[in-house]
This record gives structure tokens, C-alpha cells and sequence, in this order.
């Protein structure tokens, strides 16, 4: 008799633990397997260093093919190294077409959202689109630092607060600034809300908008407990 | 005794907040130094404490209902001490002589 033909409570109690000691044997058999594939990856990793300390040696031309195939090794592997690589080829193939590819998808939604996106729903309509084979935050970013480089109709810029947009090349920075005083100007006041609400941006945008203007000395600020206001900037305008 | 002539920046609230536009910022700060001095002058006052000084009229505006915070009030008072027209009688910087003219003027 095996144990599984074993009658009564002894039999089931049996092929219970027969059970268990397979999954055992499963769950370690599946964790050594990561061990071993970890070992490789490690002696990826100190491969690919040594590699960009030799390049590092040669010191950086322009776009080189072979820092480039090396850069596309480390980033199927998921080790940027940035630090060492920047001078050694600016940024990678993959970011590059990527850039071209976002360019093309995304031109029309920025020109129709006024001009400009932030990165955050810029990520969410480029992911929301793909299903599959979805864009990492720094894939996104990397892809978007180069869209200058490559004369591209749509670019990335940073605001002074740190948010990161999208800004089609054909927005002219001090029409909007026009636009904005003159619209302060008109209300006598306004919030970012209320600037948002009327042309039809967000609210962050509409805000970074007040900012630039600001800045420029286009309006002023009122801050209360209730909002933050802007004026037009009568300091500058009004003779004493 | 004449009603006080407050000067247009003192309707408008932004005149309350200290701007972080540099250019903005300085013509604020100097039209807030000029209503100042003109303010104790009519007042014939010359010493000004910045905890009662917070509640007058000089720094609270009920009509529009803005205030100058205390900080501001420092920024204020730190530039008319470089123009001259102010001394500190403690080293807590709580009260100040108010000079409408400086020593030099005088």
C-alpha cells in the first residue's frame, strides 16, 4: 500500500503533509532561482561599472555609437548611472525616440489645453492611452529633458515651485502674461480658481500663470486667511 | 482736528501683504515708510509700540479688513531705522522713537 491508500485518519493526515513538503520544496526551488538570478545581475552590475570607469578614461565626443549600445544595456538592466554616464553620450536612444514619439501624440492635447500640461497629467494621458507596455515616471522625464535637444514642437520646463510642464514652443510666454494682467486687471481681482475656471486650465496651471506675472511685476498679491488674491500691481503703475 | 488724508495704498489690500516681487516690494515698503511718519506726525506722537501699534489704525485696516502682520511690521520698521528716522528703546526692538526727520535733517 502507498500512503495515499492508506484508510482512515492517519491516511489524510498523511497525504496533508505530503502536500506541504512539496510547496516547501516549490517555495525554495522559486527563491533560490531569484538568489542565482540576483548573483548574475550582480555581476552585471560591477561589470557595467568597471566599463564606465573606462570611459571615463577616454573622455566624452559626442553621441559615440558605443556608449550608446552601453547605455541600452544598462537601462534593459535598470541601473542608471547617470553620474558617470552624463558626459559620455547625452542621454539614450530609447529616451530619444521616445521623445519623438511623445511629441507626435502629445503636440495636439497641449496646444488645446492652452499651451501647456503639467508632466503629472501628461503621465496620465500617455499611460492611460498605452494599456500595455506602460511608461515609468523617469522614462517619461528623461524622454521629455531631451525634447529641446531635438527641436521638437513641444518642450519641458520648470517653474520656480518646482512643477514640471509640457509648454508647446508656439506659446508666447509674454502674451500670456499680457493676457493674464489685463484679465486681473478687468475683474479688478482674481484668485487662481476663478483665472482657472475662466480659461478653462487647472487650477496649478492657472497659479504658476499668476506667479510668471508676478514676477514680471504684472500684479501683486493680497494674502489673507480666506485666499491668496492678486491685484493688478498698482505699486508700479499708479504715481504716488 | 483734521480727519487723517490716508493715502490711496491704504484701500488697497495688497498694500497688507509684504510682496515678494523686489520692485513691487520697494515702492510698497516706501509708501508704507512715508504713511508712517506721516501718521505719528499728525498724531504728534514719538514713540511707537509694535504690540499696541499692531491693533491702530495705522496697521489695521477695519474698513477693508487687512492687517499688516507683525513681521511686516519689523520689515517696515528695519528700513525707516536705515533711513534714520527711527531708534529703539530696548533691545527686544518693542518700542521705537519715532524721529519724523532725522538727526541730520534737523
Amino acid at each position: 500500500f502507498s500512503a495515499r491508500h492508506r484508510p482512515g485518519i492517519v491516511g489524510i493526515e498523511r497525504s496533508i503533509q505530503q502536500k506541504n513538503t512539496h510547496t516547501n520544496k516549490q517555495i525554495s526551488v522559486a527563491f533560490e532561482d531569484l538568489n542565482k538570478l540576483i548573483q548574475q545581475a550582480k555581476e552585471m552590475v560591477s561589470l557595467t561599472k568597471s566599463i564606465a570607469t573606462k570611459i571615463k578614461e577616454k573622455q566624452g565626443d559626442i553621441t559615440e555609437n558605443e556608449t550608446r549600445k552601453f547605455k541600452s544595456y544598462l537601462l534593459s538592466m535598470g541601473i542608471p548611472n547617470p553620474v558617470t554616464r552624463e558626459t559620455h553620450g547625452t542621454g539614450d536612444k530609447y529616451y530619444t525616440e521616445l521623445a519623438r514619439q511623445l511629441s507626435t501624440v502629445l503636440t495636439k492635447p497641449v496646444e488645446e489645453s492652452g499651451g501647456m500640461m503639467t508632466l503629472t497629467d501628461v503621465y496620465c494621458r500617455v499611460n492611460r492611452a498605452r494599456g500595455m507596455e506602460l511608461l515609468s515616471p523617469e522614462d517619461l522625464l528623461h524622454a521629455c529633458e531631451l525634447m529641446e535637444v531635438l527641436n521638437l514642437p513641444i518642450r519641458l520646463r520648470t517653474f520656480d515651485s518646482g512643477v514640471l510642464v509640457l509648454q508647446s514652443k508656439s506659446q508666447d510666454e509674454e502674451q500670456v502674461i499680457a493676457h493674464t494682467t489685463n484679465y486681473v486687471g478687468e475683474n479688478g481681482n482674481c484668485t487662481a480658481e476663478e483665472l482657472a475656471q475662466c480659461l478653462g486650465v487647472s487650477v496649478l496651471l492657472a497659479k504658476e500663470r499668476l506667479l510668471l506675472t508676478e514676477k514680471v511685476g504684472g500684479v501683486c498679491r493680497d494674502e489673507t486667511i480666506e485666499a491668496l488674491r492678486f491685484f493688478p500691481n498698482l505699486f508700479l503703475t499708479r504715481p504716488a | 482736528m483734521a480727519d487723517f488724508d490716508w493715502p490711496w495704498q491704504y484701500k488697497f489690500p495688497p498694500f497688507f501683504t509684504i510682496q515678494p516681487n523686489l520692485e513691487t516690494r520697494k515702492k510698497q515698503i516706501e509708501a508704507w515708510c512715508t504713511l508712517i511718519l506721516d501718521y505719528q506726525k499728525y498724531l504728534k506722537s514719538y514713540s511707537l509700540d509694535v504690540k499696541e501699534a499692531q491693533n491702530s489704525p495705522l496697521f489695521y485696516n477695519k474698513s477693508i479688513s487687512r492687517r499688516l502682520h507683525e513681521d511686516g511690521i519689523y520689515t517696515i520698521l528695519g528700513e525707516l531705522q536705515k533711513k534714520g528716522h527711527i531708534e529703539w528703546k530696548d533691545k527686544g526692538r518693542k518700542e521705537c522713537l519715532i524721529m519724523w526727520r532725522t538727526p541730520e535733517e534737523w
